[in-house]
């Protein structure tokens, strides 16, 4: 997978400088995130479906190739045709090859992280290929040739405003020659200029976000109804979709149903939930003749049976970008991945490398938000740890970091050299000049990083220690 | 080729072997069982408190839910929602019912075109959720519930069921899984612009479901 994401530090200075984004981020704050608490609250046995989602998946995770294994043999038995691709090129070329082989021109495709992760759009229209986006959100990207910010919400970032500069400059050719900033006129556009491709197209793509072994069923989640109409207008569905996607029976996707759309903006379910299984049926007025499903691994079955394998549960629900104080100060394009915010953190060095993407695990305070709003449970901030140490390990970090850690480390186990130097560092700082308000504005060498961002409080007492003692408190 | 290096791969990071039989047969038995996770309290009522869960959670997504006694009383809500000059497709399903409007508010339509209004039955409705479930089959072109700005659907009220577990039972009793099945849970909607929801992003603007009484 393509990254930027060592560019993290330079990006998350301008992302924080940029009003707009700014207020974009507040905006989705206010209301993704006060919405699950609110969805939440208003279903008391959600913590218990949390409890069965974990396990689902658990035991999905320890029979993989067997569960794959069925749902490939229902997919065919259903008519469908099954590609299996190790990586990302591989499974662009199956797609290309599939539209090829119909002689499409015109595809379209609706929302999906995992065709993102393979950059399949560019590719197919570097192949001659028109590829419209129609989710509204990523519609709008594609026509500003941007990433996703958000793995639910891809045009976030944008106002408005924005959008409607975006729609005049590439639909006036349409013959839409007046600049609206109605959110309901822009929708109403987009609707109309889409309603086009989605009755021309020759193929539709789509991801899936369930898969479900039992009947070879692919599950697709929107508001929209853009997926409806990918899926059903076109002569040919093609799925891409990760291997990590399935669940064993229509009972246990329905408890998926019944925590996603709650975990990512409150909602007890989207408005279309499609289940969708095989090409055409016999006397069926409608739908695809060829449907195919390509399972793409891309360093996922590596993730299994190691420090990892509980990152492959994700559902893709997008709560903990929306609770991430740093996702929420920075938006998802700082991260320079498809895939940002804690849940991107963990699973980016797996699909890129951790030498490229190795500033976002250390992006976060570890304060465990994102591990507290999971809907499968995913130790976020313990996995997190472990890119750090891995970091570590692979001598990743500078080595000034490196000693300094290790020599803070042998602090903390030695207690009477720390204390002397707690009480060192508290004598100079009482008698440093103090500039307003008891607070230090500016301290000198390794000290200054501190004081770079923040201001210090002048010490008015001796250290913890000193002071426990002085109150009467015993050493335990 | 592929697949098997895939596999191979699962099978060795998980310690595993390809032809263990016990762990084929802890996968067959649990996708043959069907075994109900929790369903929440709203999840398994009956009766009226079934219906008034239904209708309440279907007009809390945009829907407009209304009860009718009969396919006449239905056709006169129709009838009373289309705007002047607008006409109305039919899926096949739909007409079969029975329903009789006037001949020249029928639309006959062309697949590759969009639509304005359109009228179809639904397998059932899961009150949890107040969804409608439509699916593909030879009476039910699928495409009619997405394409259409205005849609119209028939719910009997026997076939309103507590939740997505009992539309699996009837699933699979009437011959497993169509093409397309998808339930329909209030109009299109976006969010995708600055966050705030507009309704009749690609799908239909309204959704109003009749429900036929009892013995309707």
């Amino acid at each position: 997978m393509d990254v930027t994401s060592q560019n993290f530090i330079p990006l998350t200075e301008a992302a924080l400088d940029d009003d707009n984004l700014q207020e974009a981020l507040k905006q989705l704050s206010g209301r993704l995130a006060a919405g699950r608490t609110a969805g939440v609250a208003e279903l008391p046995e959600f913590d218990q479906l949390r409890v069965e989602a974990r396990d689902i998946k658990n035991h999905v995770l320890q029979h993989l190739d067997l569960y794959l294994d069925a749902f490939a043999r229902q997919v065919e038995r259903q008519g469908g045709t099954v590609h299996w691709a190790s990586d990302e090129d591989e499974a662009r070329q199956i797609v290309l090859d599939l539209c090829q082989s119909v002689n499409a021109k015109r595809v379209t495709k609706s929302k999906s992280m995992v065709t993102e992760e393979i950059n399949l759009v560019p590719f197919l229209e570097s192949h001659g290929l028109e590829t419209v986006e129609t989710d509204l959100g990523e519609y709008i990207i594609q026509l500003r040739g941007e990433k996703p910010s958000h793995i639910v919400a891809p045009a976030v970032h944008l106002s408005k405003e924005q959008v409607s500069e975006t729609f005049f400059e590439h639909h006036r050719k349409l013959g839409y020659n007046e600049k609206i900033t109605d959110r309901g006129a822009l929708v109403a556009e987009a609707r109309q200029v889409l309603r086009a491709k989605f009755l021309a197209a020759d193929v539709g793509i789509s991801g899936a976000n369930f898969l479900v072994a039992e009947t070879g069923t692919i599950v697709l989640v929107t508001n929209e109804g853009n997926a409806e109409l990918t899926t059903a207008l076109p002569n040919t569905h093609i799925v891409v979709t990760g291997i990590e996607k399935i669940v064993p029976t229509l009972e246990d996707v329905s408890t998926f149903v019944r925590i996603l759309a709650r975990s990512a903006l409150g909602a007890d379910i989207s408005a279309y939930t499609s289940f969708i299984t095989g090409p055409k049926r016999a006397g069926d007025p409608d739908g695809p003749e060829n449907f195919h499903v390509v399972l793409l691994d891309n360093g996922r079955s590596e993730m299994l049976g190691g420090d990892f394998q509980d990152m492959l549960r994700c559902i893709r629900c997008s709560a903990c970008l929306n609770h991430c104080p740093v996702y929420l100060s920075v938006g998802g394009h700082a991260y320079g991945s498809v895939y940002p915010g804690p849940m991107g953190a963990v699973l980016t060095p797996q699909l890129a490398t951790l030498d490229a993407s190795k500033h976002l695990a250390n992006a976060s305070s570890l304060c465990g938000r994102c591990e507290a709003v999971c809907p499968v449970m995913i130790p976020l901030p313990q996995l997190l740890r472990q890119w750090r140490n891995k970091e570590s390990e692979q001598k990743l970090n500078p080595m000034g970091m490196r000693w300094g850690l290790k020599l803070w480390a042998w602090l903390g186990r030695h207690h009477t050299v720390y204390s002397l130097l707690a009480v060192a560092a508290n004598q100079v700082l009482k008698r440093w000049p103090r500039q307003a308000n008891g607070f230090i504005h500016k301290l000198p060498a390794l000290a200054g990083a501190w004081t770079q961002h923040r201001n210090l409080r002048q010490p008015e007492q001796g250290t913890f220690s000193q002071q426990y003692r002085k109150a009467g408190g015993r050493r335990v | 080729m592929t697949k098997q290096s895939i596999m191979a791969t699962i099978r060795q990071r998980l310690g595993v072997a390809g032809d263990d039989q016990t762990r084929q047969q802890t996968i067959d038995s649990r996708m043959a069982l069907h075994a109900k996770n929790t369903r929440p309290a709203i999840g398994v009522l009956d009766g009226a408190a079934r219906l008034d869960q239904f209708a309440c959670s279907a007009k809390r997504k945009g829907a407009s839910v209304t009860q009718v006694n009969d396919i006449a009383a239905a056709t006169a809500v129709i009838l009373a929602t289309l705007p002047a000059g607008s006409r109305l497709c039919l899926t096949s399903a739909a007409s079969a019912t029975g329903i009789e409007l006037p001949v020249e508010l029928i639309e006959v339509w062309n697949p590759k075109t969009s639509l304005e209004n359109s009228l179809s039955t639904c397998f059932c409705g899961v009150a949890e959720s107040g969804s409608l479930v439509v699916r593909s089959d030879a009476g039910n072109s699928i495409t009619q519930n997405f394409l259409a700005d205005r849609h119209f659907v028939l719910l009997p009220e026997l076939d309103i069921l507590d939740s997505m577990e009992s539309v699996w039972s009837r699933v699979r009793e009437q011959g497993g899984m169509p093409r397309d099945l998808t339930l329909v849970s209030g109009p299109s909607s976006t969010g995708d612009i600055e966050m705030r929801m507009e309704t009749g992003a690609h799908g239909p603007r309204e959704l109003h479901i009749l429900i036929l009484g009892g013995d309707g």
